[in-house]
Protein backbone atom coordinates (compact mmCIF):
# COMPACT_ATOMS: atom_id res chain seq x y z
CA UNK A 1 0.00 0.00 0.00
CA UNK A 2 1.37 3.59 -0.72
CA UNK A 3 1.06 6.51 0.78
CA UNK A 4 -2.02 8.06 -1.24
CA UNK A 5 -3.74 4.97 -0.31
CA UNK A 6 -3.47 5.51 3.27
CA UNK A 7 -4.15 9.52 3.16
CA UNK A 8 -7.19 8.15 0.90
CA UNK A 9 -8.13 5.71 4.02
CA UNK A 10 -7.51 8.12 6.52
CA UNK A 11 -9.67 10.99 5.04
CA UNK A 12 -12.70 8.45 4.19
CA UNK A 13 -12.73 7.14 7.73
CA UNK A 14 -12.39 10.89 8.96
CA UNK A 15 -15.33 11.72 6.73
CA UNK A 16 -17.46 9.01 7.86
CA UNK A 17 -16.44 8.48 11.41
CA UNK A 18 -16.21 12.02 12.50
CA UNK A 19 -17.71 14.78 13.76
CA UNK A 20 -18.59 16.70 16.62
CA UNK A 21 -21.65 15.40 19.72
CA UNK A 22 -22.54 18.42 21.86
CA UNK A 23 -23.36 17.16 25.47
CA UNK A 24 -24.66 19.08 28.49
CA UNK A 25 -23.09 16.88 31.43
CA UNK A 26 -24.88 18.42 34.14
CA UNK A 27 -28.48 16.99 32.65
CA UNK A 28 -26.98 13.68 31.53
CA UNK A 29 -25.92 13.19 35.12
CA UNK A 30 -29.59 14.08 36.53
CA UNK A 31 -31.03 11.69 34.17
CA UNK A 32 -28.49 9.22 35.39
CA UNK A 33 -29.30 9.76 38.91
CA UNK A 34 -32.73 9.56 38.65
CA UNK A 35 -33.08 7.43 35.96
CA UNK A 36 -33.46 2.83 36.40
CA UNK A 37 -29.84 2.25 35.11
CA UNK A 38 -27.98 3.68 38.41
CA UNK A 39 -30.44 1.83 40.52
CA UNK A 40 -31.38 -1.10 39.53
CA UNK A 41 -29.54 -4.38 39.27
CA UNK A 42 -27.15 -3.94 41.91
CA UNK A 43 -25.63 -7.10 42.00
CA UNK A 44 -26.31 -9.74 45.15
CA UNK A 45 -22.36 -9.99 46.02
CA UNK A 46 -22.70 -6.61 46.80
CA UNK A 47 -24.31 -7.12 49.89
CA UNK A 48 -21.90 -8.90 51.61
CA UNK A 49 -19.27 -6.53 50.61
CA UNK A 50 -21.28 -3.76 52.32
CA UNK A 51 -22.10 -5.66 55.23
CA UNK A 52 -17.73 -5.78 55.40
CA UNK A 53 -17.37 -2.33 54.27
CA UNK A 54 -20.21 -1.71 57.45
CA UNK A 55 -17.94 -3.79 59.63
CA UNK A 56 -14.51 -2.39 58.69
CA UNK A 57 -16.29 1.22 59.11
CA UNK A 58 -18.80 0.01 61.52
CA UNK A 59 -18.29 2.84 64.43
CA UNK A 60 -19.14 5.35 61.06
CA UNK A 61 -22.03 3.59 60.22
CA UNK A 62 -23.11 2.69 64.09
CA UNK A 63 -21.65 4.91 66.65
CA UNK A 64 -23.53 8.12 65.56
CA UNK A 65 -27.07 7.05 65.85
CA UNK A 66 -28.57 6.49 69.49
CA UNK A 67 -28.18 2.93 68.93
CA UNK A 68 -24.38 3.93 68.18
CA UNK A 69 -24.08 6.09 71.33
CA UNK A 70 -24.42 2.33 73.12
CA UNK A 71 -21.54 1.58 70.84
CA UNK A 72 -19.62 4.31 71.74
CA UNK A 73 -19.83 4.01 75.16
CA UNK A 74 -19.57 -0.15 74.63
CA UNK A 75 -16.40 0.95 73.28
CA UNK A 76 -14.81 3.60 75.71
CA UNK A 77 -14.71 0.28 78.22
CA UNK A 78 -13.02 -2.06 76.52
CA UNK A 79 -10.53 -3.11 73.93
CA UNK A 80 -12.85 -4.89 71.33
CA UNK A 81 -11.33 -8.49 69.96
CA UNK A 82 -14.14 -10.30 68.03
CA UNK A 83 -17.19 -9.67 66.09
CA UNK A 84 -20.39 -10.41 66.91
CA UNK A 85 -23.61 -10.09 64.44
CA UNK A 86 -26.54 -8.32 64.95
CA UNK A 87 -28.83 -10.21 63.20
CA UNK A 88 -32.02 -7.42 61.52
CA UNK A 89 -34.49 -8.00 59.76
CA UNK A 90 -35.35 -5.97 56.30
CA UNK A 91 -38.28 -4.28 58.37
CA UNK A 92 -35.55 -3.41 61.02
CA UNK A 93 -33.14 -2.28 58.70
CA UNK A 94 -35.95 0.33 57.84
CA UNK A 95 -36.78 1.69 61.18
CA UNK A 96 -33.17 2.21 62.61
CA UNK A 97 -32.37 4.70 59.31
CA UNK A 98 -34.87 6.38 61.01
CA UNK A 99 -32.32 7.71 63.33
CA UNK A 100 -29.51 7.44 60.98
CA UNK A 101 -29.53 11.33 61.12
CA UNK A 102 -26.85 12.67 63.88
CA UNK A 103 -27.60 15.98 63.51
CA UNK A 104 -31.39 14.88 64.72
CA UNK A 105 -30.43 14.08 68.71
CA UNK A 106 -26.99 16.44 68.82
CA UNK A 107 -24.29 18.27 66.56
CA UNK A 108 -22.17 15.65 64.70
CA UNK A 109 -18.58 17.31 63.45
CA UNK A 110 -16.04 16.00 61.44
CA UNK A 111 -12.88 16.60 63.25
CA UNK A 112 -10.37 15.50 61.54
CA UNK A 113 -11.25 13.96 57.96
CA UNK A 114 -9.27 11.21 56.09
CA UNK A 115 -7.77 11.09 53.69
CA UNK A 116 -7.41 8.76 51.06
CA UNK A 117 -3.91 7.99 48.84
CA UNK A 118 -3.36 5.57 45.63
CA UNK A 119 -0.10 3.49 45.98
CA UNK A 120 1.37 1.62 43.05
CA UNK A 121 2.78 -1.30 45.64
CA UNK A 122 2.36 -2.62 49.29
CA UNK A 123 5.99 -1.59 49.89
CA UNK A 124 4.99 2.13 49.14
CA UNK A 125 2.01 2.23 51.23
CA UNK A 126 3.87 0.83 54.29
CA UNK A 127 5.97 3.55 54.46
CA UNK A 128 2.82 5.44 55.57
CA UNK A 129 0.95 2.91 58.37
CA UNK A 130 1.90 2.63 61.39
CA UNK A 131 1.45 -1.26 61.25
CA UNK A 132 2.99 -4.28 59.41
CA UNK A 133 1.05 -4.73 56.49
CA UNK A 134 0.21 -8.43 55.42
CA UNK A 135 -0.23 -9.60 51.58
CA UNK A 136 -2.18 -12.63 50.67
CA UNK A 137 0.10 -15.58 49.66
CA UNK A 138 -2.38 -17.39 47.81
CA UNK A 139 -4.91 -15.66 45.19
CA UNK A 140 -8.20 -17.05 43.70
CA UNK A 141 -7.99 -18.36 39.77
CA UNK A 142 -7.34 -16.08 37.86
CA UNK A 143 -6.54 -12.70 40.15
CA UNK A 144 -2.85 -11.48 40.02
CA UNK A 145 -2.97 -9.27 37.20
CA UNK A 146 -4.57 -6.19 38.65
CA UNK A 147 -3.82 -5.03 42.09
CA UNK A 148 -4.35 -1.54 43.32
CA UNK A 149 -3.41 -0.29 47.01
CA UNK A 150 -5.03 2.65 49.06
CA UNK A 151 -4.21 4.28 52.51
CA UNK A 152 -6.87 5.80 54.27
CA UNK A 153 -5.31 8.83 57.14
CA UNK A 154 -6.33 8.48 60.48
CA UNK A 155 -9.86 10.53 61.02
CA UNK A 156 -11.58 11.65 63.96
CA UNK A 157 -15.68 11.92 64.11
CA UNK A 158 -17.51 13.49 67.03
CA UNK A 159 -21.48 13.79 68.21
CA UNK A 160 -22.35 15.99 70.97
CA UNK A 161 -26.02 14.93 72.24
CA UNK A 162 -28.28 17.62 72.23
CA UNK A 163 -31.82 16.94 74.31
CA UNK A 164 -33.59 20.42 72.91
CA UNK A 165 -32.65 19.04 69.21
CA UNK A 166 -33.61 15.78 70.00
CA UNK A 167 -37.36 17.10 70.98
CA UNK A 168 -37.31 19.52 68.97
CA UNK A 169 -36.90 16.92 66.25
CA UNK A 170 -39.64 14.51 67.80
CA UNK A 171 -42.19 17.20 67.47
CA UNK A 172 -41.62 17.77 64.38
CA UNK A 173 -41.67 14.31 62.85
CA UNK A 174 -44.50 13.39 65.49
CA UNK A 175 -42.15 11.03 66.85
CA UNK A 176 -42.35 10.09 70.34
CA UNK A 177 -38.65 9.87 71.50
CA UNK A 178 -37.58 8.96 75.41
CA UNK A 179 -36.35 11.53 77.54
CA UNK A 180 -32.79 12.34 77.08
CA UNK A 181 -30.95 11.78 80.20
CA UNK A 182 -29.41 14.48 81.85
CA UNK A 183 -26.16 13.23 82.07
CA UNK A 184 -26.24 12.19 78.41
CA UNK A 185 -27.42 16.01 77.34
CA UNK A 186 -23.82 17.75 76.30
CA UNK A 187 -21.67 14.62 76.68
CA UNK A 188 -19.66 14.05 73.57
CA UNK A 189 -18.32 11.07 71.78
CA UNK A 190 -15.65 10.78 69.48
CA UNK A 191 -14.46 8.20 67.05
CA UNK A 192 -10.87 8.09 66.18
CA UNK A 193 -9.53 5.69 63.17
CA UNK A 194 -6.07 4.99 62.47
CA UNK A 195 -4.44 3.72 59.44
CA UNK A 196 -6.12 1.68 56.85
CA UNK A 197 -5.33 -0.20 54.13
CA UNK A 198 -7.20 -1.26 51.30
CA UNK A 199 -5.84 -3.62 48.82
CA UNK A 200 -8.23 -3.95 46.07
CA UNK A 201 -7.18 -7.57 43.86
CA UNK A 202 -9.05 -8.06 40.21
CA UNK A 203 -8.86 -10.48 37.39
CA UNK A 204 -8.90 -7.61 34.66
CA UNK A 205 -12.47 -9.27 33.25
CA UNK A 206 -15.40 -10.14 33.93
CA UNK A 207 -15.85 -7.77 36.70
CA UNK A 208 -14.60 -10.20 39.42
CA UNK A 209 -12.43 -8.55 42.45
CA UNK A 210 -12.34 -8.75 45.94
CA UNK A 211 -10.80 -5.97 48.62
CA UNK A 212 -8.62 -6.63 51.49
CA UNK A 213 -9.15 -4.17 54.47
CA UNK A 214 -6.20 -3.87 57.47
CA UNK A 215 -6.78 -1.44 60.10
CA UNK A 216 -6.06 -0.46 63.28
CA UNK A 217 -9.15 -0.88 65.68
CA UNK A 218 -10.82 2.39 66.18
CA UNK A 219 -11.09 4.14 69.43
CA UNK A 220 -14.23 5.68 71.11
CA UNK A 221 -14.32 8.14 73.79
CA UNK A 222 -16.58 9.49 75.70
CA UNK A 223 -16.90 12.72 77.67
CA UNK A 224 -19.21 12.21 80.18
CA UNK A 225 -22.44 9.52 79.91
CA UNK A 226 -21.82 6.21 81.16
CA UNK A 227 -22.51 2.91 79.02
CA UNK A 228 -25.88 2.18 80.94
CA UNK A 229 -27.18 5.48 80.33
CA UNK A 230 -26.59 5.03 77.17
CA UNK A 231 -28.28 1.62 76.81
CA UNK A 232 -31.18 2.68 78.99
CA UNK A 233 -31.40 5.39 75.92
CA UNK A 234 -30.83 3.12 73.02
CA UNK A 235 -33.28 0.78 74.33
CA UNK A 236 -36.24 2.53 75.01
CA UNK A 237 -36.09 4.23 71.37
CA UNK A 238 -39.38 3.19 69.46
CA UNK A 239 -39.09 0.81 66.54
CA UNK A 240 -36.37 -1.23 68.66
CA UNK A 241 -37.95 -4.83 68.35
CA UNK A 242 -37.29 -7.26 71.44
CA UNK A 243 -35.44 -9.42 69.39
CA UNK A 244 -32.64 -6.62 68.37
CA UNK A 245 -33.08 -5.55 72.29
CA UNK A 246 -32.07 -8.86 73.42
CA UNK A 247 -28.81 -9.33 71.03
CA UNK A 248 -27.85 -5.73 72.12
CA UNK A 249 -28.35 -6.59 75.64
CA UNK A 250 -26.46 -10.13 75.19
CA UNK A 251 -23.52 -8.39 73.21
CA UNK A 252 -20.49 -9.58 74.60
CA UNK A 253 -17.91 -7.06 76.66
CA UNK A 254 -15.17 -8.09 73.76
CA UNK A 255 -17.39 -7.60 71.21
CA UNK A 256 -17.98 -5.38 68.06
CA UNK A 257 -21.19 -5.14 66.95
CA UNK A 258 -21.65 -6.45 63.34
CA UNK A 259 -25.44 -5.83 61.54
CA UNK A 260 -25.97 -8.62 59.47
CA UNK A 261 -29.59 -8.32 57.29
CA UNK A 262 -31.22 -12.00 57.59
CA UNK A 263 -33.30 -11.79 54.66
CA UNK A 264 -30.63 -11.28 52.59
CA UNK A 265 -27.52 -12.45 54.29
CA UNK A 266 -26.18 -15.28 56.91
CA UNK A 267 -23.07 -15.30 59.36
CA UNK A 268 -21.75 -17.66 61.23
CA UNK A 269 -18.19 -17.81 63.34
CA UNK A 270 -15.00 -19.58 61.89
CA UNK A 271 -11.63 -20.22 62.61
CA UNK A 272 -9.54 -18.11 60.38
CA UNK A 273 -5.83 -17.19 60.99
CA UNK A 274 -6.23 -18.57 64.16
CA UNK A 275 -8.21 -16.71 65.62
CA UNK A 276 -11.78 -16.81 65.95
CA UNK A 277 -13.87 -14.27 62.87
CA UNK A 278 -16.85 -13.85 61.68
CA UNK A 279 -17.93 -14.88 58.22
CA UNK A 280 -21.00 -13.70 55.86
CA UNK A 281 -22.43 -14.76 53.28
CA UNK A 282 -24.80 -13.61 50.72
CA UNK A 283 -27.81 -15.99 50.78
CA UNK A 284 -27.10 -16.67 46.74
CA UNK A 285 -23.70 -17.66 47.37
CA UNK A 286 -22.96 -15.09 45.30
CA UNK A 287 -20.60 -13.02 47.53
CA UNK A 288 -18.96 -13.75 50.71
CA UNK A 289 -16.83 -11.95 53.31
CA UNK A 290 -14.85 -12.62 56.56
CA UNK A 291 -13.76 -10.71 59.68
CA UNK A 292 -11.82 -10.93 62.39
CA UNK A 293 -8.97 -9.21 64.81
CA UNK A 294 -5.69 -10.27 65.32
CA UNK A 295 -2.95 -8.65 67.34
CA UNK A 296 -4.51 -5.49 67.47
CA UNK A 297 -5.56 -4.58 63.95
CA UNK A 298 -9.02 -5.97 62.25
CA UNK A 299 -9.12 -7.58 58.71
CA UNK A 300 -11.62 -7.89 56.04
CA UNK A 301 -11.29 -9.77 53.13
CA UNK A 302 -14.68 -9.68 50.87
CA UNK A 303 -16.04 -9.70 47.64
CA UNK A 304 -17.83 -11.31 44.41
CA UNK A 305 -16.16 -15.03 45.62
CA UNK A 306 -16.99 -18.35 46.98
CA UNK A 307 -16.40 -18.61 50.99
CA UNK A 308 -14.08 -21.02 50.54
CA UNK A 309 -11.94 -18.78 47.90
CA UNK A 310 -12.68 -15.82 50.62
CA UNK A 311 -11.50 -17.73 53.75
CA UNK A 312 -8.04 -19.22 51.48
CA UNK A 313 -7.38 -15.61 51.38
CA UNK A 314 -7.68 -14.92 54.92
CA UNK A 315 -5.65 -17.80 56.13
CA UNK A 316 -2.93 -17.11 54.04
CA UNK A 317 -2.11 -13.53 55.08
CA UNK A 318 1.75 -13.10 55.68
CA UNK B 1 6.84 13.45 42.49
CA UNK B 2 5.95 12.00 45.10
CA UNK B 3 5.12 8.33 45.26
CA UNK B 4 1.75 9.01 46.74
CA UNK B 5 -0.74 10.18 44.31
CA UNK B 6 -3.85 11.74 45.48
CA UNK B 7 -6.92 9.60 43.46
CA UNK B 8 -9.88 11.43 42.78
CA UNK B 9 -12.52 9.33 44.62
CA UNK B 10 -15.80 11.12 43.59
CA UNK B 11 -18.27 9.34 40.93
CA UNK B 12 -19.45 13.05 39.95
CA UNK B 13 -16.22 13.85 39.16
CA UNK B 14 -14.98 10.97 37.07
CA UNK B 15 -18.67 11.30 35.38
CA UNK B 16 -17.92 14.89 34.24
CA UNK B 17 -15.02 14.29 33.11
CA UNK B 18 -15.75 11.27 31.14
CA UNK B 19 -19.14 11.26 30.02
CA UNK B 20 -18.91 13.47 26.93
CA UNK B 21 -15.64 11.50 25.79
CA UNK B 22 -17.85 8.22 26.29
CA UNK B 23 -20.79 9.59 24.26
CA UNK B 24 -18.21 10.78 21.73
CA UNK B 25 -16.51 7.60 21.16
CA UNK B 26 -20.38 5.82 21.18
CA UNK B 27 -21.31 8.35 18.45
CA UNK B 28 -18.13 6.94 16.24
CA UNK B 29 -20.51 3.41 16.42
CA UNK B 30 -24.03 4.86 17.02
CA UNK B 31 -23.69 8.19 14.28
CA UNK B 32 -26.94 8.79 16.43
CA UNK B 33 -26.45 10.97 19.17
CA UNK B 34 -29.25 10.42 21.33
CA UNK B 35 -28.66 6.62 20.91
CA UNK B 36 -24.42 7.50 21.67
CA UNK B 37 -25.96 9.08 25.28
CA UNK B 38 -27.87 5.99 25.46
CA UNK B 39 -24.82 3.79 25.34
CA UNK B 40 -22.95 6.30 28.11
CA UNK B 41 -25.83 5.90 30.55
CA UNK B 42 -25.59 1.70 30.35
CA UNK B 43 -21.89 1.93 30.36
CA UNK B 44 -21.82 4.61 33.09
CA UNK B 45 -24.85 2.52 34.73
CA UNK B 46 -22.56 -0.91 34.63
CA UNK B 47 -19.52 0.87 36.02
CA UNK B 48 -21.09 1.52 39.20
CA UNK B 49 -22.15 -2.19 39.53
CA UNK B 50 -18.53 -3.29 38.51
CA UNK B 51 -15.85 -0.73 39.45
CA UNK B 52 -14.97 2.25 41.23
CA UNK B 53 -14.37 5.88 40.22
CA UNK B 54 -10.77 5.47 42.09
CA UNK B 55 -9.87 3.02 39.76
CA UNK B 56 -6.60 4.02 38.08
CA UNK B 57 -7.76 2.51 34.70
CA UNK B 58 -11.12 3.86 35.47
CA UNK B 59 -11.55 6.03 31.94
CA UNK B 60 -9.98 3.50 29.68
CA UNK B 61 -12.67 0.42 30.93
CA UNK B 62 -15.29 3.34 29.88
CA UNK B 63 -14.01 3.88 26.58
CA UNK B 64 -13.75 0.39 25.98
CA UNK B 65 -17.28 -0.44 27.28
CA UNK B 66 -18.92 2.31 25.30
CA UNK B 67 -17.25 0.14 22.14
CA UNK B 68 -18.90 -2.81 23.51
CA UNK B 69 -22.12 -1.91 24.60
CA UNK B 70 -22.69 0.25 21.03
CA UNK B 71 -21.42 -2.57 18.83
CA UNK B 72 -23.72 -4.83 20.66
CA UNK B 73 -26.52 -2.45 20.24
CA UNK B 74 -25.92 -2.14 16.73
CA UNK B 75 -25.38 -6.22 16.48
CA UNK B 76 -28.68 -6.56 18.41
CA UNK B 77 -30.63 -4.56 16.62
CA UNK B 78 -29.49 -6.26 13.40
CA UNK B 79 -30.64 -9.23 14.17
CA UNK B 80 -34.38 -8.32 15.48
CA UNK B 81 -34.50 -6.44 11.55
CA UNK B 82 -33.23 -10.41 10.51
CA UNK B 83 -36.00 -11.52 12.28
CA UNK B 84 -38.46 -8.90 11.11
CA UNK B 85 -37.09 -9.83 7.41
CA UNK B 86 -36.01 -6.12 7.21
CA UNK B 87 -32.30 -6.73 6.80
CA UNK B 88 -31.27 -6.20 3.86
CA UNK B 89 -32.79 -2.59 3.24
CA UNK B 90 -29.96 0.18 4.66
CA UNK B 91 -31.65 2.74 6.58
CA UNK B 92 -35.01 1.16 6.96
CA UNK B 93 -36.13 3.67 9.40
CA UNK B 94 -35.40 7.94 8.53
CA UNK B 95 -34.09 9.89 11.36
CA UNK B 96 -33.82 13.48 11.45
CA UNK B 97 -30.63 14.47 10.61
CA UNK B 98 -28.82 17.95 11.13
CA UNK B 99 -28.25 19.35 7.92
CA UNK B 100 -30.77 17.62 5.63
CA UNK B 101 -31.63 19.98 3.33
CA UNK B 102 -34.59 17.91 2.00
CA UNK B 103 -35.96 14.19 1.72
CA UNK B 104 -33.80 13.65 -0.44
CA UNK B 105 -30.92 14.34 1.35
CA UNK B 106 -32.23 12.96 4.72
CA UNK B 107 -32.37 9.29 2.54
CA UNK B 108 -28.90 9.36 1.75
CA UNK B 109 -27.56 11.16 5.17
CA UNK B 110 -29.25 7.48 7.05
CA UNK B 111 -28.21 5.24 4.08
CA UNK B 112 -24.54 6.76 4.75
CA UNK B 113 -24.96 6.45 8.91
CA UNK B 114 -26.77 2.82 8.15
CA UNK B 115 -23.61 1.89 5.46
CA UNK B 116 -20.98 3.08 8.29
CA UNK B 117 -23.04 1.23 11.14
CA UNK B 118 -22.96 -2.12 9.16
CA UNK B 119 -19.46 -1.18 8.01
CA UNK B 120 -18.33 -1.30 11.77
CA UNK B 121 -19.82 -3.77 12.80
CA UNK B 122 -18.53 -6.75 10.07
CA UNK B 123 -15.15 -4.62 10.79
CA UNK B 124 -12.66 -7.14 13.38
CA UNK B 125 -13.56 -5.89 16.60
CA UNK B 126 -9.98 -4.36 16.83
CA UNK B 127 -10.13 -2.74 14.08
CA UNK B 128 -13.47 -1.00 15.08
CA UNK B 129 -11.97 -0.23 18.36
CA UNK B 130 -9.68 1.41 17.53
CA UNK B 131 -11.41 3.95 15.36
CA UNK B 132 -14.22 4.47 17.47
CA UNK B 133 -11.47 5.57 20.06
CA UNK B 134 -9.07 7.68 17.66
CA UNK B 135 -12.30 9.50 15.62
CA UNK B 136 -13.75 9.78 18.80
CA UNK B 137 -10.94 11.93 20.34
CA UNK B 138 -8.88 9.80 22.18
CA UNK B 139 -4.87 10.52 22.42
CA UNK B 140 -2.34 7.37 20.94
CA UNK B 141 -1.77 7.04 24.72
CA UNK B 142 -5.07 6.90 25.78
CA UNK B 143 -5.66 4.32 23.21
CA UNK B 144 -2.84 2.14 23.86
CA UNK B 145 -3.87 2.38 27.89
CA UNK B 146 -7.51 1.13 26.82
CA UNK B 147 -6.57 -1.41 24.20
CA UNK B 148 -3.54 -3.00 26.47
CA UNK B 149 -0.94 -2.10 23.44
CA UNK B 150 1.96 -0.01 23.23
CA UNK B 151 1.58 3.38 21.85
CA UNK B 152 4.09 2.53 19.24
CA UNK B 153 1.93 -0.26 17.47
CA UNK B 154 -1.22 2.73 17.59
CA UNK B 155 -0.56 4.42 14.06
CA UNK B 156 0.05 0.96 12.22
CA UNK B 157 -3.15 -0.43 13.76
CA UNK B 158 -4.81 2.02 13.03
CA UNK B 159 -3.53 2.95 9.33
CA UNK B 160 -4.41 -1.19 8.63
CA UNK B 161 -8.20 -0.23 10.45
CA UNK B 162 -8.66 2.57 7.86
CA UNK B 163 -8.17 0.19 4.96
CA UNK B 164 -10.38 -2.47 6.04
CA UNK B 165 -12.86 0.09 7.36
CA UNK B 166 -12.82 1.60 3.47
CA UNK B 167 -13.16 -1.45 2.31
CA UNK B 168 -16.12 -2.65 4.35
CA UNK B 169 -17.97 0.83 3.46
CA UNK B 170 -17.41 0.29 -0.26
CA UNK B 171 -18.88 -3.20 -0.29
CA UNK B 172 -21.29 -1.65 1.77
CA UNK B 173 -22.33 0.99 -0.82
CA UNK B 174 -22.01 -0.95 -4.11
Amino acid sequence: MNESDSVRDSAIAATALGGEVPVDVEAAYRRFKGGPLAKAGTPRWLLPVAAMATAAAFACAFVFTPLGGYASAFLTIFQPREFQPITLSTADMHQLRLFRNADEIGTQRVVMKPRRTYFSSVSAAQKHVAFALREPGVLPSGFGIVHSYFVFSPGALSLTFNAARAQAFARRSHKTLPPMPPSLNGTTVMLRSGDVFNAHYETGKNGRFFELIEMQAPRVTSTGASLQTLKRYVLAMPKISPALASQIQALGANSIPVPVNIDKQHAQHVSVDGVQGLAIGDNTGLGAGVLWQKDGIMYVVGGPLSMTDVLTVANGLR
Amino acid sequence: MSLAQAVPNRFEDLFAREYPRVVSVAYRITRDSADAEDVAQEVFAQFVRMRRASDANAPAWLHVAAIHVALNGLRSQRRRRDREGRAAQPGGALHSTAGAANPEQLIEQNFDRECVRRALVRLAQKDAEILALRYGGLSYREIADAMHIDAAQIGTRLARAERAFRRELEHERI
